[in-house]
């Protein structure tokens, strides 16, 4: 686990284009976000490219991190998984950064999001757990290997439509389960 | 992440769909309409990030990349000859959804046959939505004879100061198309190479001195942008 103050205070020198600091943050955290893009990709050319991008956006965007209020690792997550997932999927439509789809007056930053990323880790894997073995791999397929509806659908051998349904039960399900 | 409240189990699961990216495009568009408008939706979405990124952070292993990445990067932002990136388009480049297309290609087909009854059926579209100011564009692409046509849709050029046509494809730095003529059609043959990346583009204007852009990358405001569209 990294220390978000360090890691928050790394983009906030970012922002004020402190090209040391981008170093810095580079060093801190481009291996799990390589890991992510690869993760995604399986294929580590690929990967390599995505980097570039992601830590590019990082530098062009890093005054946009705090519009959802999360923590600094998962906007720079959000950013790697993103940027992977738009290059898996080349022809489908692109995500959009959330800074540019916020309402104007968004949630901004939470104090209470910052201390308890661990704690949160911990929650979200105890609240799969609960769901069916196969309900949890397909949450976890969707976001950490950025499979599609068709993908899952394949991999799990049912409709397409059967397999939205049940996605979304079990989100509504690990949604019931984190909110207790 | 505070636990968002009064949550319909329909808007978590799309909010969460939409943080897996997937979301079937023809509801994105909605979806987003309703993110920019509704902050309880939009904490809902900031709150599966900050779950799934938990995940990821807790369960996806590190890797090193390369040593050499990292100055590549810093080339990449740093060496001042390369134009800088021109960040206002991101907003556009999400735009390119189907649903839109096919009311684009009406309005845009009712604009060019005013001025000119008999056209033929264009390939793709583009409508130049404003950024800066109230300038709109459309600009059709007739690949038969490689051109793009582009007629201003509301506003006029500054006085002292020119319209330039750009074409932006994927993270690449803009390329100039050309001048726009103000008041009247304006006809742009487009390159072999430029072609290629069209479909993917997103086409935007900018306001320029007389003569245009004097760096090769646009200089001053973005006046309109818009995705390019298959018709």
């Amino acid at each position: 686990m990294m220390d978000i103050q360090h890691i928050e205070d790394l983009l906030a020198r970012v922002q004020m284009r402190d090209r040391a600091a981008f170093s810095e943050l580079y060093s801190a955290t481009s291996a799990k976000l390589f890991g992510v893009c690869l993760r995604v990709l399986k294929d580590r050319a690929l990967a390599e490219d995505v980097l570039q991008d992601v830590f590019v956006k990082i530098w062009n965007k890093a005054d946009k991190y705090k519009v959802t209020g999360n923590s600094p690792m998962t906007w720079l997550i959000t950013v790697a998984r993103n940027q992977a997932i738009d290059r898996l999927r080349a022809a489908g439509p692109a995500t959009s950064d959330i800074d540019e789809v916020a309402p104007i007056a968004a949630a901004g930053p939470g104090p209470e999001a910052q201390a308890i990323a661990a704690d949160e880790a911990r929650r979200v894997i105890a609240c799969l757990d609960e769901l069916d073995g196969d309900r949890a791999a397909a949450v976890r397929g969707a976001y950490l290997d950025g499979q599609s509806y068709a993908d899952l659908a394949e991999r799990f051998h049912v409709p397409l439509n059967t397999m939205r349904t049940w996605l979304r039960r079990s989100l509504t399900n690990l949604r019931e389960c984190l909110a207790r | 992440m505070t636990q968002p409240t009064d949550i319909s189990p329909d808007d978590n699961a799309l909010a969460a769909e939409y943080v897996l990216g997937l979301l079937p495009a023809d509801e994105l568009a909605g979806f987003e309409v309703r993110l920019r408008r509704e902050t309880s939706l939009f904490a809902l979405v900031a709150s599966w990030q900050s779950e799934f990124a938990a995940l990821a952070e807790a369960e996806v292993d590190s890797a090193m990349p390369p040593r050499a990445l990292q100055s590549r990067i810093e080339a990449r932002l740093f060496d001042d000859n390369r134009p800088t990136t021109w960040s206002p388009l991101a907003i556009w480049r999400g735009l390119a959804l189907a649903g839109f297309a096919s009311s684009l290609a009406l309005a845009a087909i009712l604009i060019f046959n005013t001025a000119a009854p008999v056209e033929p059926q264009p390939a793709f579209v583009a409508q130049l939505a404003p950024v800066t100011g109230e300038a709109q564009f459309v600009a059709l692409f007739d690949p038969d004879v490689a051109t793009l046509r582009v007629q201003q849709a509301a506003g006029v050029p500054l006085d002292n100061r020119v319209q330039e046509l750009w074409l932006i494809a994927g993270d690449a730095a803009p390329v100039s198309l050309g001048l726009l003529a103000a008041g009247v059609t304006t006809s742009i043959t487009v390159s072999e190479d430029l072609r290629a990346v069209l479909t993917e583009a997103v086409l935007a204007v900018s306001d320029e001195p007389p003569g245009g852009s004097p760096t090769g990358a646009p200089t001053g405001d973005v006046l309109a942008a818009g995705p390019v569209i298959s018709l």
